[in-house]
């Protein structure tokens, strides 16, 4: 038992100096890649994958409102429009010569890419007009 | 001396080797042994922080060999999202725009949304809440600007209302059509921490 107890002490001897150069290494690594470079790495690294991320996930404004511009009925004009990226929900309040308008408004609406649901809503005949609310239920790629 | 005597110096004896052995185990070897133990598990750790540095290193060196070949767009993506909200740039970027596009801005508001995770990797917000006006035509421009901008902007909530302005052109008055546009824009900036 004895003989065992210097037995390990001679092994603890030689795995403290093990332990002392590993430490002397990571020292001299971390001295030559200072800390301020491994966070910028990091920084850099993360903002292009969240780049690429972003990118993919970009949000066309312009395109949308042209999409909606273009199909458009010509016998209807906007009074409002409210679009709601999160929600997926374009909201049109507008005026149209009639109720028949104002449908097929609706349906050439519902056949624009990346609609998924037209409600008409609040339909209001004034004998010579008729004023309307739409909402237009759409999938994320509606905006991109 | 007796033989019972005998006898029970002997067991004496061997009982007094047994504890000092015991005592000798417990107080010394054992303790020798723990602290083996406890070294091996150090170095284990340690050779684990060496090997992570050396992978940091050579990430560091991998990216900066594809960062090098980026050449210009090593600016670029640090435009596009940059490390901080950067609320100046982003007023310059929409004033510039509004100029360029004939629109006017009624109010402009910034508003830091941070991304307040521990080690996290995502990106914050820096959100515009702003008012502008304008023919739709311009306003529509306007929007199509913002898009094609260095620093990344989402228009994500967008609300316009048809209005009708009177204008004075040759000393005569015009009714004209504009918009009043409400939206909120997003933009976004790494976190360092």
């Amino acid at each position: 038992m004895i003989g065992a107890k210097f037995g390990f002490d001679f092994l603890n001897q030689r795995e403290q100096k093990v332990i002392a150069e590993y430490d002397k290494k990571i020292s001299e690594a971390k001295e030559s890649f200072p800390i301020e470079n491994q966070k910028a790495v990091l920084t850099f690294e993360k903002s292009v994958k969240n780049l690429k991320v972003l990118l993919e996930n970009k949000i066309k404004t312009s395109e949308f409102l042209l999409a909606i511009a273009g199909n458009t009925h010509k016998d209807i004009y906007f009074t409002q429009l409210n679009s709601n990226v999160n929600e997926g929900l374009i909201e049109i309040n507008g005026v149209a010569k009639n109720l028949a308008v104002v449908s097929q408004a609706a349906t050439a609406f519902s056949q624009i890419s990346g609609v998924i649901d037209v409600e008409v809503k609040n339909v209001r005949d004034m004998t010579s007009t008729a004023t309307f609310t739409l909402n237009l239920k759409v999938n994320p790629s509606f905006f991109k | 001396m007796k033989e019972t005597t005998k006898q029970s110096v002997s067991i004496l004896m061997i009982t007094l080797v047994f504890a000092s052995g015991v005592f000798v185990l417990n107080k010394f070897t054992l303790v020798a042994f723990s602290e083996y133990q406890a070294n091996k598990m150090e170095i284990q750790k340690k050779k684990e922080a060496l090997q992570e540095v050396a992978n940091f290193r050579k990430l560091a060196e991998e990216l900066n060999n594809k960062y090098n070949s980026l050449g210009g767009d090593f600016y670029k993506i640090s435009e596009a999202i940059p490390t901080s909200p950067r609320f100046a740039d982003l007023l310059a970027i929409i004033d510039s725009i509004a100029r360029l596009t004939e629109v006017k801005i009624k109010d402009i508001a910034f508003r830091d949304v941070p991304n307040k995770k521990a080690n996290s990797d995502a990106y914050s917000l820096a959100e515009i809440s702003l008012n502008i006006s304008g023919p739709y035509e311009n306003v529509a421009t306007f929007f199509a600007e913002t898009e094609k901008e260095l620093r990344l902007m989402d228009t994500v909530n967008l609300s316009m209302k048809k209005t009708k302005t009177l204008d004075v052109v040759k000393n005569k008055q015009v009714v004209s059509e504009q918009l009043e546009v409400g939206a909120v824009i997003q933009s976004y900036y790494q976190n360092t921490k």
